[in-house]
């Protein structure tokens, strides 16, 4: 469990992918989030597929997106059965159904994998989004991965304690998990009070705030949304010109 | 007999990690021995103590609890033998009362109703928790809540207890409780197992010290020879006690450097004082 959260986790690397202003990573994941929601067109899908794993392989996040999508196989499989068995085309919607959803979360992982919660924030702060919700939204990222690691905690203390998770029918199993949802639950509100002082110690809200770093669009962000829309116009005519079936 | 506990050649990896988080590893804890494990943060201390009730598993080597490989075995029947007391208490409380969170464990391993009732009481009235036992445990004091996780897996008698960090938050008070308590339990012939970075509290309580970094055990032995090495302190990034740091300053009077109890430093003191006066 803890090692499918890590991988939606940002890695400060220096890479062309990670250096980019978030707003311009923004413009390509909305471009080819749009197009994986329209299309019909396994052709499209596949070269949207190729491109993603392209980026992920420049932005050395190749492993981290794989184990990420290791953690999704079950869903993108369940929705290969489920659309191979309840549609008359079979085995092609299945295919694009399934493939709509791994390349819909390898987009939206790539972009959070190599986006800082910091800039991310600072982005949807230019973008227009008052500050007290972009920091609500970044803070809810950044504690993923020690909701995790105190999930593991828990688990481990009662298992300590006899607690046998894998034992006894469906009933009985989900049973067992009230020793772990309910310290889990107390301690993230207890946090959530402190993270609330510590907040309003540091002068929280107390007038509009100013940023130490702020975020430019450079000659290469200019250049990478130019190759956005040049990708997506060249997505267009696969869309509407060239099928396979 | 066998060994409470045997460690060979222990090795582990976590599985996000590219490094050993534990290194050639080997140890041996008689049964009724009482030792403390030290060492600065991420020497790998907790990751070793987790070995001992089979929750992790070794990457390489062999971690035995009474002649029997955790390899072999489940977490829930090591538990049953070794108590494991973690860190933070609110980690484990979920239960609406005192008298309930003490229960969770003996209804775990199959204890009888009346088994329960009676080691519930007892448990209360060791732990001087009994005019809490029907209040929620999230309402007790920090250490209320310490003695209660104690209370919650020293209920079904365990032959080795461990405790992560005991005295951690805990007032001077408190303190003694423990130590008491700690005293208790040795007298019970339990194992006694604790990991800490109080090094005071290390050198009244305890005989046999471990020290760790970086993954590796770098001394093992009496305390009064451990806690008193510059060498070994320095490399784990530790004080000496408290005791000892006065006997050092008072080293160039006569006053021997390997001490660490506070009578033994006193008594030389109260000689030192008597021999002035001769003189």
């Amino acid at each position: 469990m803890l090692r499918s959260l890590q991988s939606f986790r940002y890695i400060k690397k220096d890479t062309i992918i990670h250096n980019l202003d978030p707003r311009s990573k923004m413009v390509f994941v909305f471009l080819i989030a749009s197009f994986i929601f329209i299309s019909n067109n396994i052709l499209t899908l596949s070269v949207i597929l190729i491109l993603i794993i392209l980026l992920a392989f420049i932005a050395k996040s190749f492993t981290q997106l794989m184990r990420m999508l290791k953690g999704i196989l079950p869903w993108i499989i369940f929705i290969f059965v489920i659309n191979y068995f309840t549609s008359q085309s079979g085995l092609l919607l299945a295919s694009i159904m399934s493939l709509k959803f791994a390349t819909l979360a390898m987009v939206f992982t790539l972009f959070f994998i190599t986006t800082s919660p910091e800039d991310f924030m600072l982005a949807l702060n230019k973008l227009g989004l008052p500050y007290e919700y972009t920091l609500a939204f970044t803070m809810a990222m950044r504690f993923v991965p020690s909701l995790a690691r105190d999930l593991q905690i828990i688990i481990d203390a009662q298992k300590s304690r006899g607690l046998e998770l894998e034992k006894g029918n469906f009933i009985e199993r989900i049973k067992k998990y009230i020793p772990i949802l309910i310290p889990l639950i107390v301690y993230e509100i207890r946090r959530s009070f402190m993270i609330a002082e510590a907040l309003e110690s540091r002068a929280f809200g107390s007038s509009k705030r100013t940023f130490y770093y702020e975020l430019k669009i450079t000659k290469l962000d200019l250049l990478f949304i130019i190759l956005s829309c040049i990708i997506a116009i060249i997505l267009y005519f696969i869309e509407s010109y060239f099928r396979l079936f | 007999m066998p060994k409470a506990i045997e460690v060979h050649n222990l090795y582990f990896k976590y599985e996000d990690s590219s490094e050993y988080a534990l290194k050639n590893i080997n140890l041996e804890i008689n049964p009724g021995e009482k030792v403390a494990i030290v060492g600065e943060n991420g020497a790998g201390k907790t990751t070793l103590i987790k070995h001992f009730n089979g929750l992790l598993k070794p990457t390489k080597g062999s971690v035995k609890i009474f002649g029997i490989d955790t390899k072999q075995t489940t977490v829930a029947s090591l538990a049953r033998k070794v108590g494991l007391v973690f860190q933070n208490p609110d980690h484990q409380f979920f239960a609406e009362s005192v008298e309930k969170e003490i229960e969770f464990a003996l209804r775990n391993f199959g204890f009888s109703e009346t088994e329960i009732k009676t080691t519930v009481d007892k448990m209360l009235k060791f732990f001087g928790l009994e005019k809490y036992r029907n209040s929620s445990p999230f309402t007790l004091s920090g250490g209320e809540k310490k003695r209660l996780a104690i209370a919650s897996v020293l209920c079904y008698n365990p032959d080795i207890v461990v405790l992560d960090e005991p005295t951690v938050g805990q007032d001077i008070i408190q303190k003694r409780k423990l130590s008491f308590l700690l005293e208790k339990i040795t007298e019970m012939n339990k194992t006694v197992i604790v990991v800490s970075h109080d090094i005071d509290f290390i050198a009244e309580n305890f005989e046999r010290v471990i020290v760790m970094a970086q993954g590796q055990i770098i001394a093992d032995g009496s305390v009064e020879k451990i806690l008193t090495n510059r060498k070994v302190l320095r490399q784990a990034r530790l004080l000496p006690p408290q005791v000892t740091l006065y006997a050092w300053h008072l080293s160039d009077l006569g006053i021997p450097e390997n001490i660490i109890k506070l009578n033994i430093l006193l008594e030389e003191i109260l000689d030192l004082i008597k021999g002035a006066k001769i003189c």
